[in-house]
């Protein structure tokens, strides 16, 4: 209990104290009720809606609000990277809901994957969960015909749905199946007009073009980590900054470099050749067994794993 | 009859009880002093099964000479807390040995039980010097308090943690022993990168310290590694403007193809003036 | 006979069909246009309900549609091929084939590319291919291949065509209407026949024909560049560019032989489409089928042998009898062994088995590009673990069925109306031919 008063007043002053020295005082007037956010509605109209009545997060709206970023500019300086520990991960999928939730995605969608792995015949299962990896040497984007699907220099490999045509090269370049497809009218309710949909949001769903994890840069404008990274109950993401060498996972901040020293950081399947921005930590020293990631799972979905 | 009546009077009585009676809380307090001189008080309401209770009045008091000062009312909020902020003067801490208690009370409405929690602060200071001693980056720290007297004491065995912020946290670079002086001196690592101009902020805190509450000083510094130079936009087979070789090359093919279609549209043309005098096809 | 005589001679035996409409071929396309006039409505469903109504989904992002394409491009591809070919080594029996090769050429290039426009999420967006296109992508490449080529097979075509307008314009034996001679006189554009013009005209013969082939093979390589260009076990292959090289030229010849028998059959071509050219097209099929067969073997051997983990996965499903195991068996015993086996064995070799047997090739073909397209895109690094059976296994939907029937239904359509302005076989060349052999004749004797 006293560790939740500490760490609430720590989260008070880092923001107060060394970085941002009015911000928080905010905090201290705020009003839970009463407290209303500037919404667009689907025609465009901008309308305000009190806070307890939004069913969706309201910190995406920063991003959206603001067009004055084409989405191609990178945030200057920073080479953003993901480090995913698979000794921790037990199938929980807060991630994939998270994500689906925070960029309006039906169940069937998925940007975040999780997939049961087994590298060899008597090695272990794991669970292996799946991000876009934003490759530096990115497969995706050297076939796209019409500059859709572009590179930043900040790392991020983003898609311009107003600009794709939808010919689905880059879903067959990429060999991590990453991409997914609007082959119809996006069935979830999309709060946000086409019109201000932006590359950094991605958000909402265009018919009959690309889509697939961004690394949140619209989170990441604010100051604030990815949805997935801070939905896992068990600190599996880590994000970060190459350029600052540092990622966090919501609880502990750690060095890049030192994390992937200690704990023999990889790549996967390096030998493409892609070079992917997200690195995975070994299956070994696991918090939990692989068994877990079946709890709560029906006989039919348990036969997506019978190969393995 | 009667005694039904009575057992059903009972019940209803004892319903209504059931009804007013007001759900217990809790509160924790927590005092915060920052390196820019502010300090600020955190309360954190939550009834008894531990849930946050937001839009409750908390009203906070510091004590001088026996009695209790008003410092302000805040209303907590979603996460149930209620934080007051103010600069940090020594108005507070009026006594000679520098302690203060402070307070914070909730009044209690209809629904829950008043509840009050108060937390007794020495006032410290943490120093922290960057300077480097023998070519080696060096990080001196010195925590002093008041002793009985008024007089400025070094503490000891004073738990300090050595942060570098990075874009979404602490990163942890250290810790720090304070000796019977109240002082400490350690290493800062020299391979941390910082910004453009190497520009690196360290930031140092004692966290939770059963008198001192928590404290934090930070220093700007320039012990950080500037980033390499950023190449830019570049031309390869993934950007948006392709390698020059490429262009070239398709220039060269597309021109050998089509100026050769070209020269036959002039041929044709050729064979269109040649055929215009005659009237008819000569076989 | 002189010139003139042949050319009359000629044109009275081809001009019927160029004259009127029977009843057969007027329920022949109207069979056509309803199969048009159903795939449209497939298309409007398509455009209005999304891809969601095909058989496409997130893994298999390609379908028949492009396997369509690959098809009727490589068809295309090779017509001129074949045509130029025969015209620089001055074959003898050209004629009739080089006709027939070009009108296929011209209408599988029309056709081919609707297939790939039918894969395109947002029609609406074309013009970005243009607007903003990379030219490090193969899509570009292949769209500036695709115009190209058709502009340089249109050359051909003309050119090779040109003096027939110019008989067809002048002849009091053509009873077609006079607003059509005057097309035929205007597309004649002045031919005369003039010494000069004869020299202008062969300077451009000589140069279209030289230029189409390398032209065919850079654009059928950059076709196969857009799977050869992934990281996918049964596209990154180095052979892919002349394997589909091959692969056009060895079908183009077989449904060369099949209109070559169709027309032959209805518009009672026997004069002129003789037993030798079915012979000698079967050569070209054997020729070429043992090559295809070659590389293929090179292919399935090269990536079986050595088992690389993602490779092996491949080969594993195409060669298994519970995956495509089936298709692969037909699509090379049909589409290669066949096809050498009969034409090889001399008393087999009848215009009726050739033609058969091309047609069997030609199915195989089409199959043979279903195998490259679908299992590979079925068989992917990560494990699908999808519940979704769409997701994880492509089968094509009724809309995609009805559009790639429309598709040939519109190669057959345009083919079937351009039979009915010019002749199938080439009347100028033929007289010509045939003035020079009698010369020779004479001369002899």
């Amino acid at each position: 209990m006293k560790k939740e008063a500490r760490r609430a007043a720590i989260k008070a002053f880092l923001a107060g104290g060394a970085l941002l020295s009015t911000g928080w005082l905010a905090l201290s007037k705020k009003k839970p009720s009463g407290d209303t956010v500037k919404l667009l509605s689907q025609d465009g109209e901008l309308v305000e809606v009190d806070r307890e009545y939004l069913k969706v997060p309201t910190h995406m709206h920063a991003g959206l609000l603001n067009k004055s970023t084409t989405g191609r500019e990178a945030i200057p300086g920073k080479k953003f990277v993901m480090v995913i520990d698979l000794g921790r991960c037990r199938n929980a999928l807060k991630c994939v809901t998270a994500c689906q939730k925070m960029h309006y995605l039906p169940e069937e969608k998925e940007w975040v994957k999780i997939k049961l792995m087994k590298d060899t015949e008597k090695g272990a299962p794991y669970w292996f969960p799946k991000t876009c990896f934003h490759c530096d040497n990115p497969p995706c984007v050297k076939v796209c015909p019409v500059d859709a699907t572009f590179k930043r220099e900040d790392g991020l490999v983003l898609i311009d749905n107003q600009q794709c045509i939808g010919c689905k090269f880059c879903m067959a370049a990429c060999p991590y199946s990453t991409r997914v497809f609007n082959w119809e009218d996006p069935k979830e309710p999309q709060p946000i007009s086409e019109e201000y949909s932006s590359t950094e949001t991605s958000v909402p769903s265009v018919h009959g073009t690309v889509e697939k994890c961004d690394f949140c840069p619209d989170m990441v404008r604010q100051g604030k980590l990815p949805d997935c990274v801070t939905a896992c109950p068990n600190g599996v993401f880590y994000f970060g900054d190459e350029n600052e060498d540092a990622v966090t996972n919501g609880d502990e901040t750690v060095r890049l470099s030192q994390l992937l020293k200690d704990k023999a950081g990889y790549r996967y399947m390096e030998e493409l050749g892609t070079e992917p921005r997200v690195y995975y930590l070994p299956a070994s020293n696991r918090m939990f067994p692989v068994e877990r990631g079946f709890k709560g799972m029906s006989d039919e979905e348990k036969q997506k794993f019978e190969d393995i | 009859m009667k005694p039904y009546l009575l057992i059903l009077i009972s019940f209803c009585f004892f319903g209504f009880n059931l009804m007013a009676q007001e759900l217990e809380t809790e509160m924790e307090l927590s005092y915060s002093k920052s390196s820019l001189d502010s300090v600020i008080l955190s309360a954190i309401l939550l009834d008894e099964d531990g849930e946050k209770l937001s839009g409750m009045d908390v009203e906070f008091f510091y004590s001088k000479m026996d009695s209790l000062i008003s410092l302000g009312q805040i209303t907590t909020n979603q996460d149930g807390e209620a934080i007051i902020s103010m600069s940090y003067t020594p108005v507070l801490f009026s006594s000679t040995d520098r302690r203060v208690e402070f307070k914070a009370e909730f009044k209690g409405n209809d629904e829950y039980y008043e509840t009050e929690v108060s937390l007794e602060i020495q006032d410290a200071i943490l120093r922290m010097t960057p300077e480097i001693i023998d070519s080696v980056s060096t990080l001196s720290f010195q925590l002093t308090t008041w002793d009985e007297e008024g007089e400025e004491i070094g503490v000891e065995d004073g738990e300090i943690y050595i942060f570098v912020p990075r874009l979404f946290g602490l990163l942890p670079t250290g810790d720090a022993w304070t000796d019977e002086d109240g002082q400490d001196a350690v290493k800062f690592p020299t391979d941390i990168p910082g910004g453009n101009l190497g520009e690196l902020m360290i930031i140092a805190k004692i966290e939770d310290h059963e008198s001192f509450g928590n404290l934090e000083t930070s220093q700007m510094t320039s012990w950080g590694v500037p980033p390499s130079e950023n190449e830019g936009e570049v031309r390869a087979l993934w950007s948006s403007k392709p390698p020059l070789w490429m262009i070239v090359t398709f220039v060269i093919l597309m021109s050998a193809v089509w100026l050769h279609y070209l020269y036959i549209l002039i041929k044709l043309r050729q064979i269109n003036t040649d055929g215009k005098n005659e009237e008819k096809l000569i076989l | 006979m002189n010139f003139k005589e042949n050319i009359n001679l000629t044109l009275k035996d081809l001009s019927p069909v160029l004259e009127h409409t029977s009843k057969k071929e007027k329920i022949w396309m109207a069979f056509l246009g309803v199969i048009i006039l159903w795939g449209c409505y497939a298309l409007y469903i398509q455009i209005t309900q999304g891809h969601i109504v095909t058989g496409m989904r997130d893994n298999v992002v390609w379908g028949i549609f492009i396997v369509n394409f690959i098809f009727l491009i490589g068809i295309g591809y090779s017509g001129s091929v074949i045509a130029a070919l025969l015209y620089l080594f001055k074959m003898k029996w050209r004629f009739p084939i080089i006709r027939i090769a070009m009108l296929m050429t011209l209408f599988a290039t029309i056709t081919g590319p609707l297939f790939i426009l039918l894969c395109i999420g947002r029609l609406d967006r074309l013009h970005h291919l243009f607007l903003y296109a990379r030219l490090q992508s193969p899509i570009t490449w292949d769209v500036i291949a695709v115009i190209t080529y058709l502009v340089g097979s249109l050359i051909f075509l003309y050119v090779a065509l040109i003096r027939d307008f110019a008989v067809y314009g002048q002849s009091k034996d053509l009873k077609v209407s006079d607003g059509r001679k005057k097309w035929y006189k205007r597309l004649s554009f002045g031919f005369k026949n003039l010494p000069s013009q004869e020299k202008h005209l062969k300077i451009s013969r000589d140069i279209i024909a030289i230029m189409i082939i390398p032209i065919a093979i850079m654009v059928s390589s950059i076709l196969s560049w857009i799977f050869g260009m992934t990281l996918r076990p049964g596209w990154h292959s180095t052979i892919f560019g002349p394997y589909f090289v091959l692969a056009a030229i060895y079908s183009g010849l077989g449904v060369i032989v099949i209109l070559m028998y169709i027309l032959r059959k209805i518009y009672s071509l026997e004069k002129y489409i003789k037993k030798e050219h079915f012979i000698y097209m079967g050569y070209g099929i054997m020729i070429f089928g043992a090559g295809y067969g070659y590389f293929t073997f090179s292919e399935y051997f090269t990536d079986w042998y050595t088992s690389k983990a993602w490779e092996a996965e491949l080969i594993h499903k195409l060669f298994s009898w519970d995956h495509y195991g089936y298709w692969t068996l037909f699509a090379n015993l049909g589409g290669i062994l066949l096809p050498l086996l009969i034409i090889g064995i001399p008393k087999l070799r009848t215009i009726g088995s050739i033609t058969l047997v091309s047609l069997i090739m030609v199915v195989a073909m089409w199959i043979k590009r279903y195998l490259i397209v679908i299992p590979t895109l079925e068989n992917t690094l990560i494990p699908m673990q999808d519940l979704r059976e769409e997701y994880v296994h492509y089968s094509a939907t009724w809309v995609e069925w009805v559009l790639v029937a429309a598709g040939f239904a519109l190669f057959g359509l345009l083919f079937t109306l351009a039979i009915k302005f010019v002749t199938i076989i080439p009347v100028w060349q033929t007289a010509l031919m045939n003035t020079e052999e009698q010369n020779k004749n004479i001369e002899k004797s």
